[in-house]
């Protein structure tokens, strides 16, 4: 009795006590201030002036603490600015992909029978393709903007969400109080997103935890090969595609900071996740 | 039981001071303290108590195997006169090869499902050096040991091929296979059906007597301990409250407690609930590691005066070899009762309430029908409690799903509810009729959305099942709380925050809600201590009665079901065997697999003693003739093989479907038994 009573409690406890919740949280909160605030924060126009020009390529200095590209903008105020696209359009599909994924593994899993096999077997086949390239390929007959960015991943996300709900699903479908709801002649809405959703919550706040870090990779991804993106936005993969040809002549520091920025929000978020599945499951 | 095995010099095992804490958050908290007992060589111990009360967490804590947030804090075990508490890895490796075993409540997690029988207990041969050549006849030696039948067989299966009772004489036999100084069993028999329970308990008894070996045995189970054990330790919140020889502990208890769990058991010399109400014991168990300066029983305890509250008492003296941690043992026999023991009246109007005809449900499996039920007639009247009883696979489950409307029955199959034929598909039944046949489920932590609040949980089903405007429902809500007796403290709570009888009751009000005529009850008490049992099942006699419901009433447990039911059915491979009154079937004579399950019973079973061999027909291949032939200890002959019989009704409201006239039955039983 006291062990289940004390559950919930116990649950924040064990985020509240992990250093992992805490680093985590703070880089990606710190990111997200960035991308809210960016225009306030950063020390030039991250979208460059004219005079801009004449001061191509500068090696990272007291002015330029994180040096300039290659058309003279300020490399620090790119990457913090850089980090709005790259949070929303990856936010965006996560959550995309976690409602429609989550819908999904409910009906399944709830409903089971041949629509359970029809669709977790059109799900595996969906889940043997590589996330990059269906998401080139879609974007190539999509047209590249970023809407289908998010839809491309939403729509690659929802099947492993909703594998993942499902799995939980059958474990709460067979428990008496689904049989009581059917009891009282219970309509499947309810039962599905009142009775059922709220005890596979812990395996959707997982699973988004752990699919955003995995979005931002391929939002990035996508962007470094060019696709989704105008260039005039500041961008990681963008930053990182235009500027790695100069790697040779050493000029290291358009290519170095916006790949820690990626490295440092990527990391944040496992972080996180990491605490999430540790308290969740 | 034998008391003269404890007469020799060293004991096998001693319990000293014992101390045991956890560390819950960055506190240690003693979960249990000042323990201390010694066990005889071929001595048999028990430990008794309710959830809570720390007897899995003594055991543990003598195998060394508490978990990784508890430690011994004080005292010592020592086994053979040998320290056990700080052992070198290497001799506790050794003292757990050679000197003591461990088996424990589910064989099926105690088994690795990926190897074969044969080769986990040629292991234990292999750590006792035996030589290779000589695994296989070993295994197959100890096998038959455990009384398995067929151990050439046994050997090549898998885990998940065998059943629960089969498995636990694997385990059992993978424990004495050392012979062991000291084997402890740790619920062995929770969890498997009274008649595989019995066998197994026969074994162990056996095993015990044969191999010399001493037995410390944990259940919750009172009958279970006072049939196995020859001295028993009542424990309650970690502390020891009595001790002493069995039978002097269960007889003439000394100790409020072990009075008051005594009283809450459906007792058959008692009566049933139409001649007395059972005891109950208010409140709940402190939580763990509470500083309490004096009993801390206490707070329960219908007999407590000042200086209980204020010092803890000592284990006295009470004679007959027994201690009591009670300032006035002597008074704990006339402890005054918590509830009344007058029983609730009742009118019974005799009216036919559901009736079911030729009920079949047949499940397919593979493309192979499975036949769940057979063609069941039963009868439920106004007002009246139907125990349904049988092992696990007769068909009690499937019979009241097919009722509630959740499995759809095979055609032919016809159910009315006063008179009027009710749907077979849930669907297809009105908000009136799904009121009106509603169901308690076993596990509440199951049938409660963890989620949700008490309000919703029951508010739900009043909004479904009854309707009306929203102040009319709160309305509802709050007399159905009364109705389980809870306050409008719980209104808010969630499950968790609610024990394990205050969950069964809001479960029970929800099942009220749309003021039902029939009640389903699947094994409602089942998972509640003896102590909650009690109150649940006065509960349900009280509802009875004020809301004129009747109950199906599926029990695997006779004492309560001889208790609460007014008449019996008894189910085996989707058949009624044998349907009476209750009164009727418990003083028999009986179907010979009543018989059986009457056997089984540890409390029931003393004076009647026949076995089941062998395990449940497969449902998808039901053996010709009578069903219950392959296992029927009264098998009269050919007949039972090729003809099924009817069920006939042999005496007034007294059906059986067994072929053996009712007199033989009674010269057979009756004989018996004397």
């Amino acid at each position: 009795m006291t062990v289940t009573a004390s559950l919930r409690s116990n649950r924040w406890r064990v985020i509240r006590r992990s250093a992992t919740f805490w680093v985590g949280g703070f880089i990606v909160l710190m990111w997200v201030v960035f991308a809210v605030f960016g225009d306030f924060v950063t020390p030039y126009d991250p979208q460059g002036t004219p005079q801009d020009l004449l001061t191509r390529l500068q090696p990272p200095s007291a002015e330029h603490w994180f040096g300039t590209d290659s058309l003279g903008r300020d490399v620090l105020s790119r990457v913090l600015a850089g980090a709005r696209r790259v949070l929303t359009v990856s936010l965006s599909a996560t959550l995309l992909g976690t409602i429609a994924g989550t819908t999904l593994g409910l009906v399944i899993g709830y409903f089971g029978g041949i629509v359970d096999d029809i669709i977790s077997r059109v799900l595996d086949a969906f889940l043997s393709i590589p996330l990059v390239i269906t998401g080139m390929l879609a974007l190539a007959a999509l047209g590249a903007n970023e809407l289908g960015v998010i839809i491309v991943i939403g729509l690659v996300f929802t099947p492993i969400i909703a594998k993942t709900v499902r799995a939980a699903v059958l474990g709460e479908r067979q428990l008496d109080y689904v049989t009581a709801a059917q009891l009282r002649k219970e309509n499947p809405f309810y039962v599905l997103f009142v009775e059922i959703l709220p005890n596979v919550f812990g395996v959707v706040i997982v699973e988004f935890t752990v699919r955003l870090g995995y979005a931002i990779f391929t939002v990035l991804a996508l962007s470094f090969l060019g696709f989704g993106i105008e260039p005039s936005i500041p961008d990681w993969g963008l930053m990182i595609n235009q500027h790695r040809g100069q790697l040779t002549g050493n000029i290291w520091w358009p290519v170095l900071f916006p790949s820690l920025a990626i490295a440092s929000l990527v990391v944040g978020v496992n972080l996180l996740a990491d605490a999430m599945s540790q308290a969740f499951e | 039981m034998t008391n003269e095995s404890a007469v020799s010099s060293q004991p096998v095992l001693e319990v000293e001071n014992l101390a045991i804490q956890y560390k819950i958050g960055t506190d240690w908290k003693t979960a249990v303290r000042d323990i201390n007992f010694t066990i005889g060589p071929g001595e048999s111990y028990g430990l008794v108590g309710e959830s809570g009360c720390g007897k899995t967490t003594i055991a543990m804590a003598i195998m060394h195997y508490l978990s990784r947030n508890g430690r011994v804090s004080e005292g010592s075990i020592r086994l053979n006169g040998h320290e056990f508490v700080d052992l070198s890895r290497r001799q506790l490796r050794d003292a757990r090869v050679n000197d003591i075993s461990m088996v424990y409540q589910d064989p099926g997690t105690s088994l690795n499902p990926s190897l074969r029988i044969g080769a986990q207990v040629a292991d234990v041969f292999e750590l006792l050096g035996v030589p290779k050549g000589q695994h296989r006849d070993r295994v197959i030696e100890i096998l038959k040991k455990v009384q398995i039948a067929d151990p050439v067989r046994v050997v090549e299966r898998y885990p998940h091929q065998l059943s629960g009772g089969m498995l636990q004489r694997v385990v059992i036999a993978m424990a004495i296979a050392s012979e062991p100084a000291l084997l402890v069993l740790d619920e062995p028999t929770t969890g498997l059906d009274a008649t595989v329970e019995a066998e197994v308990l026969d074994l162990v008894a056996g095993l015990r007597h044969e191999i010399g070996t001493s037995v410390l045995f944990i259940s919750h189970n009172l009958a279970v301990i006072r049939k196995m054990c020859d001295r028993t330790c009542v424990l309650y919140a970690g502390r020891m409250m009595a001790e002493g020889p069995t039978e002097e502990i269960f007889t003439e208890p000394r100790h409020p407690y072990t009075v008051g769990l005594l009283r809450c058991l459906p007792n058959p010399d008692a009566g049933s609930r139409d001649e007395m109400s059972l005891d109950t014991i208010p409140g709940f168990l402190p939580p763990l590691g509470a500083e309490i300066p004096g009993c801390v029983y206490a707070d329960r305890c219908a007999m407590s005066e000042d200086i209980c509250i204020e010092v803890e008492p000592g284990l006295n003296d009470v004679g007959g070899g027994r201690v009591s941690r009670c300032h006035f043992p002597d008074e704990a026999p006339n402890l005054p009762r918590t509830v009344a023991a007058d029983p609730v009246e009742r009118v019974k109007s005799g009216q036919t309430l559901v009736e079911i005809k030729g009920a079949s449900k047949t499940f397919m499996q593979d493309g192979h029908p499975v036949y769940a039920l057979s063609n069941i007639d039963l009868e439920i009247k106004v007002g009246e409690t139907v125990g349904l009883v049988g092992e696990s696979g007769s068909g009690k489950s499937t019979l009241a799903k097919v009722l509630l409307g959740i499995h759809t029955p095979d055609d032919g199959t016809v159910i009315t509810l006063s008179g009027d034929e009710l749907a077979s598909e849930l669907e297809r039944r009105g908000q009136e009729e799904i009121g009106a046949v509603q169901m308690v489920f076993q596990n509440p932590d199951s049938a409660l959305n963890r989620r949700h609040s008490v309000h919703r949980i029951i508010g739900r089903a009043v909004q479904l099942l009854r309707g009306g405007r929203r102040n009319e429902r709160e309305e509802r809500i709050k007399s159905l709380l009364r109705e389980v007796r809870m306050g409008m403290q719980h209104y808010n709570s969630k499950p968790r925050q609610l024990s394990g009888g205050l969950k069964q009751r809001v479960a029970i009000a929800r099942a009220f809600a749309g003021s039902p005529a029939l009640v389903v009850c699947d094994e409602p008490t089942s998972a509640l201590d003896v102590s909650v049992q009690a109150a649940i099942i006065n509960l349900l006699s009280e509802l009875q009665v004020e809301e004129n419901v009747a109950y199906l009433f599926i029990s695997h447990d006779l004492n309560v079901v001889r208790y609460i039911a007014d008449r019996v059915a008894v189910m085996y491979l989707g058949r009624l065997m044998e349907v009476g009154t209750s009164d009727r079937v418990f003083s028999g004579p009986n179907h010979p697999y009543t018989e059986a399950l009457l056997s089984a019973s540890p409390e029931l079973g003393e004076d009647k003693r026949i076995r089941l061999e062998g395990e449940i027909p497969e449902p998808s291949n039901p053996p010709s003739g009578c069903v219950f032939q392959t296992r029927c200890p009264r098998k009269i002959g050919e007949i039972c093989e090729t003809v099924e019989p009817e069920l006939v009704e042999a005496e007034p409201g007294w059906f059986k479907r067994c072929h053996i006239p009712v007199e033989e039955l009674r010269a057979m039983q009756m004989g018996s038994s004397a």
